[in-house]
């Protein structure tokens, strides 16, 4: 299927059957709710539905857990614009304008230019995404054990040092612990027991759905706990639907940062990186530059919210594309999609497209699906949001904390899979205070396997030659060449703009 | 001197600034951090004692023992450089809780803790009435009681129904078989 109409109209196909529809009805549901409510975000929220797409067809599960990622990002979006409170980073730069519209008591308008610009740029993002294609399926017949080994670890190493902490540490160690957890278990080739002293609780590993929970949720709770904030609960305005429809004005204006928006937004979901959250400060760092409004950003400017809106659901719907492609996730709760293609016996990777092209189109077709689900949705449920702000923390953490219990045991059936959610969680609170990153932790432990996979069998292939994995054809040197950029480039900066400062002349006195 | 003392005295009356704030949480973070790296440093040895007995293997043929060698080294070499490396004032790093609230997070882990270790034995649907009610008590921080037991008990409830029902997803129901369905 080389012709990508072909394949969307195909996806189309898959994606309209009662299954998929109901799921990406669910993903969509689940995800603004993870994104209205704190402390749990869409990594646990995925951890916790992961188990439950086990017994779901592959294309059904990826829909879920697919619509939970996009869908985040509309619920992140509505506390930004009534509360001042980012549901997600990636609703850091609505909440500018989104807020200030909110005072002006243009809280609906705010909220239905995020609803459409999220849709209009996610179906041209999906549209831009249908068109790639054929260079990922291109691409995927030049990889070998190397690529996908250079691919892997070198994109692990890159998000690890490029986007997850203050110094070169704070990503490198929790991505080694994570890859050191991975090997606790049952060894996949010769069956070898890893570091599991005769315990059979051990022999089953450590479970990713507790580390998601453990990390992402408990974690979160935890430091909520111990905040002042969990005594008071913000006071909403009561919002209705028809107050959410914006003024032909708002339209007008959004059309152009819409645009710019959503192409800012495709490419950086194209990239390692917290794309979505990287997108929405460039695409409103642009407006600020080129805007015809530009002067107004900041006030209440309808194009504040257009544009990021439009570059985060841009990216999260092309960021699903490197997942699918090239089985490597840049972000934590994309991770959890690769691991339910994993469960079900499906190899992620550039071969997606030609073996099981049911899957890879079926989710990216579902993805316009998911989004007309939620831009309908979510603004007819408006008042429901707002009423769940409402709900008191001593109601909501329990009720949040039942359910990590729940769906950590439901995973496997295995106690050990709940009592790892302790360990784990005391380690991301340690993590966070020490301004160590996490989602490194969690990569290490999801991709940890697939390394040693092709390292592995890179090393067969070679004969015990290691270049091999590291400069046996231009995609291997390519992707070596930008880790150590990516590890060498910001301390060459530093050093060099500490040399200019102690070169410079000194500044003239009166 | 009397203005010295004054300004002193104004001084000590002023509020932190931002920066000297952003400075003391970079100074407990980079202790914490030496900390989680010095563990760190600690397991690394301890996973190529435990991974000892593991075959490594050839290079041509590698066995299960070199991927645990590889992550232990490399987390040796990261945790080195952890205890090398200052957090920076511009890092973002969670603010260390007050003592009331430090306090909070102590009971509520160590509740949730008793919790998952009684779950085998009592069920989720009993285990998770009492933590959860306790956990609610805690958030509250009031003194009704009765109105957390409501609360731990109606989320048991639900979840476990739900689980079972909707999702078709057992629980442990314990010694006793207490569930809802």
């Amino acid at each position: 299927m080389s012709n990508p109409w072909e394949g969307l109209l195909f996806g189309l196909q898959v994606a309209i059957t009662p299954e998929n529809l109901l799921a990406a009805l669910v993903g969509a549901l689940v995800g603004t709710l993870l994104g209205i409510l704190p402390g749990i975000g869409p990594v646990a929220g995925a951890a916790i539905v992961l188990p439950l797409t086990f017994t779901m067809e592959p294309t059904a599960a990826l829909i879920v857990i697919g619509a939970i990622y996009y869908g985040v990002a509309y619920g992140g979006s509505t506390t930004a614009i009534l509360l001042n409170i980012p549901g997600e980073a990636s609703s850091v730069v609505t909440a500018i304008d989104g807020h200030k519209m909110t005072s002006q008591g243009r809280a609906g308008p705010a909220l239905g230019i995020t609803a459409i610009a999220s849709f209009v740029a996610a179906m041209g993002s999906v549209l831009l995404v249908a068109v790639a294609s054929p260079f990922f399926a291109g691409i995927g017949l030049r990889f070998g054990p190397a690529e996908f080994f250079s691919v892997t670890f070198g994109g692990l190493i890159i998000l690890a040092v490029a986007f997850n902490g203050a110094t070169l540490a704070s990503g490198l160690l929790p991505l080694f612990a994570g890859l050191g957890l991975g090997t606790i278990g049952t060894e996949g080739v010769t069956g070898s027991q890893r570091f599991t002293f005769g315990s059979l609780a051990l022999s089953e590993g450590v479970s990713i759905v507790s580390l998601g929970i453990g990390v992402f949720a408990v974690t979160e709770l935890v430091f909520l706990i111990g905040s002042t904030t969990i005594f008071s609960r913000p006071s909403v305005q009561p919002l209705r639907f028809r107050q959410c429809i914006p003024s032909s004005t708002d339209l007008k204006r959004s059309v152009l940062p819409v645009s710019r928006g959503g192409l800012i937004g495709f490419a950086f979901g194209l990239m390692p990186g917290p794309s979505q959250a990287m997108s929405t400060f460039f695409s409103y760092r642009l407006e600020q530059s080129v805007g015809r409004h530009r002067h107004e950003l900041g006030t209440g400017a309808v194009e504040g919210v257009a544009a990021p809106e439009a570059a985060n659901n841009a990216a999260a719907t092309s960021s699903i594309v490197p997942v699918l492609a090239l089985g490597l996730p840049f972000s934590a709760t994309l991770a959890f999609m690769l691991t339910a293609l994993q469960v079900q016996g499906v190899t992620p990777g550039p071969l997606l497209i030609t073996q099981h092209p049911e899957i890879f189109w079926g989710v990216i077709a579902s993805m316009i699906v998911g989004n007309v689900v939620l831009v309908f949705l979510n603004l007819n449920l408006i008042s429901v949001w707002v009423r769940l702000l409402r709900v008191p923390y001593d109601v909501l953490i329990p009720s949040i904390f039942g359910l990590c219990i729940a769906g950590a045991f439901g995973a496997r059936y295995i106690p050990a899979d709940v009592f790892w959610i302790i360990p784990l969680a005391v380690l991301g609170y340690l993590f966070r205070r020490s301004a160590f990153g996490v989602v490194p932790l969690l990569l290490g432990l999801i991709l940890g396997p697939l390394v040693e996979k092709h390292l592995r069998e890179g090393l067969f292939l070679s004969a015990g030659d290691w270049t091999y994995l590291f400069a046996s054809s231009g995609i291997t040197v390519t992707v070596w060449l930008v880790v150590l950029a990516a590890l060498l480039l910001p301390r060459l900066t530093v050093l060099l703009g500490r040399r200019h400062s102690a070169t410079a002349p000194p500044a003239q006195s009166d | 001197m009397a203005d010295s003392l004054g300004q002193e005295g104004a001084d000590e009356r002023l509020p932190a600034s931002p920066d000297s704030r952003a400075h003391a949480a970079a100074e407990t973070a980079t202790r914490v951090r030496r900390l989680v790296a010095a563990a760190a440093l600690l397991v690394s040895g301890v996973f190529v004692v435990a991974a000892w007995d593991l075959d490594v293997g050839t290079s041509a043929r590698p066995g299960p023992g070199l991927m645990p060698r590889l992550a232990a080294a490399g987390l040796a070499l990261s945790a080195v450089l952890a205890l090398l490396e200052r957090v920076k004032p511009s890092a973002e790093v969670e603010d260390a809780p007050d003592s009331s609230g430090a306090r909070r997070q102590l009971v509520v882990v160590g509740t949730l803790t008793a919790y998952v270790v009684a779950l085998p034995f009592l069920g989720f649907l009993l285990a998770s009435a009492v933590a959860l009610s306790i956990c609610s008590w805690i958030i509250a921080g009031s003194h009704r009681v009765g109105r957390a037991v409501v609360i731990g008990g109606v989320i048991a409830l639900a979840v476990d129904a739900s689980f079972r029902v909707l999702l078709d997803v057992g629980l442990p129901s314990g010694l006793w078989d207490i569930r809802t369905f």
